[in-house]
């Protein structure tokens, strides 16, 4: 079995140093426990080469944290980068090819016009219909009024994410906005993509986060109070939103979770705390419907009722999520890993859900073109 | 605005594709579309470069049930007839 033995966070925000400061202000914590035992550095970064002017990443970064001699490779898989990197971590420890990964999630993305940034973003869509003027905010407006067409919620009670999310972006120390919003000051925030408005969408971040993947034998001889990955998936949809069946649901969001759930021997409703991939606020409504956490259509519901508070019976996205902690892509689905590994081990701070011993995170690239699903158990 | 189109089943697809999803066929052929009806408009504040400030992102479907996005700085509404042509920065539409 996999564990994860450690995790460290370089806050995320609008950060004035490179990217290699920002990944080693991550790392270094870890290494000065486990720098002799690392056999793996796996790096999560997805624009390196668009933002940062930066190739080959893993090597860079190898060199920096004076790990020359330790193998590495880069993961980028759009915003789903993190989710893949510690499957791809999970899987070098479970086939024996390494015994303990040293997994960075890190982006520097800030400094650009929001225009070329959106722009950069973009490019994971086909060519044909990036050519139409779509941006990855505008698929979410339309999944957004498609979602209110068929299952009637108010406009108010998806715009209630945000304000979830924001209050439990101020308990976490790294998230990149550290303020509540009411759900006034979202309503009358400016508008993005008609009709959410900009405290409905993750902000541009930079941050890093880094993580120590092992096995469990090894995560008992660190000493380290350990959380075991004991189910994972990883699906694949159509790359072209124009030819997706449903705009109110996600197909690799859906058959990660059912992969990850039956590999782990759990069901939805086995899980204490998630992390779901809110790039926008109708995400996780649509997420925690499409996982299986409630029926088609009454994710807003519960999001209503409460029950997704970190106080709720199910609390999601207890870092803040995307929406509130920031989203550095690449360090995104590593910073999901992360916030569970610190909920079950009991050191998540002012934001810590009491008695949780399960968890299950999902870290979505593109719109859905993919997904990897994650199910953790205390060890 | 050109779509592509399998020579064997007739499948119409804007994003063009090596293999045909629906009948496993290498072989397509560019279709001129020139109208279509809005599916949804979406009112685009933050829009990529480089791309124009201020427009709506249409989602339409041909009359052969393919689907794309055109741009708009009309008022296009769900169901909305459309007429589509190409402009520097690619499809844009108006109502029909």
């Amino acid at each position: 079995m996999v564990s994860i033995a450690a995790a460290n966070f370089a806050r995320f925000g609008k950060r004035e140093e490179d990217i290699f400061s920002i990944a080693s202000e991550s790392a270094l914590p870890l290494l000065d426990k486990f720098r002799d035992s690392i056999d793996f550095v796996v790096v999560s970064n997805s624009y390196s080469g668009e933002f940062n002017d930066i190739s080959g990443l893993n090597n860079l970064l190898t060199t920096h944290l004076g790990m020359d001699s330790v193998p590495s490779l880069r993961v980028d898989n759009t915003s789903g980068s993190g989710g893949s990197a510690v499957l791809v971590a999970k899987s070098l420890v479970a086939s024996g090819e390494a015994q303990n990964v040293l997994v960075i999630g890190a982006e520097k993305m800030t400094g650009y016009p929001t225009k070329r940034s959106t722009r950069i973003i973009a490019s994971l869509l086909p060519p044909e219909e990036r050519r139409g003027g779509p941006s990855l905010p505008s698929l979410a407006a339309f999944m957004t009024r498609s979602y209110i067409r068929e299952f009637s919620p108010t406009r108010e009670s998806i715009a209630r994410v945000a304000v979830k999310n924001h209050h439990n972006g101020s308990l976490n120390p790294y998230a990149h906005f550290q303020a509540e919003v009411t759900l006034e000051k979202v309503m009358t925030s400016k508008v993005i993509a008609d009709p959410l408005r900009i405290f409905e969408y993750c902000p541009v971040s930079d941050g890093a986060v880094s993580l120590l993947v092992t096995s469990d034998d090894n995560a008992a001889s660190f000493g380290s109070k350990a959380v075991r990955i004991t189910g994972t998936g990883a699906s694949s949809g159509v790359s072209s939103i124009t030819s997706r069946e449903s705009l109110v649901s996600i197909d690799s969001v859906k058959e990660s979770a059912v992969k990850a759930f039956r590999s782990a021997g759990k069901t939805p409703g086995d899980m204490d705390i998630a992390e779901l991939h809110d790039m926008a606020s109708i995400l996780e409504i649509v997420e925690s419907e499409d996982v299986g956490f409630f029926r088609k259509g009454e994710g807003w519901k519960a999001l209503e009722s409460g029950e997704t508070t970190i106080e709720g019976r199910l609390p999601i996205n207890t870092s803040g999520g995307l929406n509130s902690k920031g989203h550095p892509i690449g360090a995104s689905g590593v910073a999901q890993s992360a916030e569970i590994f610190l909920q079950l081990t009991g050191q998540a701070g002012k934001r810590q859900v009491k008695n949780a011993s399960t968890g299950f995170s999902v870290s979505m690239a593109g719109f859905g073109n993919n997904s990897t699903s994650f199910v953790y158990e205390v060890a | 605005m050109e779509f592509f189109k399998c020579t064997k089943c007739s499948e119409e697809y804007v994003f063009r594709r090596a293999v045909c999803h629906k009948c496993g066929s290498e072989e397509f052929t560019g279709v001129d579309i020139t109208q279509g009806t809005a599916i949804d408009s979406v009112h685009l504040i933050a829009t990529p470069e480089p791309m124009p400030d201020d427009y709506s992102v249409v989602m339409f479907q041909t009359p052969n049930g393919a689907r794309g996005f055109c741009r708009t700085v009309s008022e296009i509404k769900r169901g909305d007839r459309i007429r589509i042509t190409v402009d520097e920065y690619g499809p844009v539409c108006e109502p029909e």
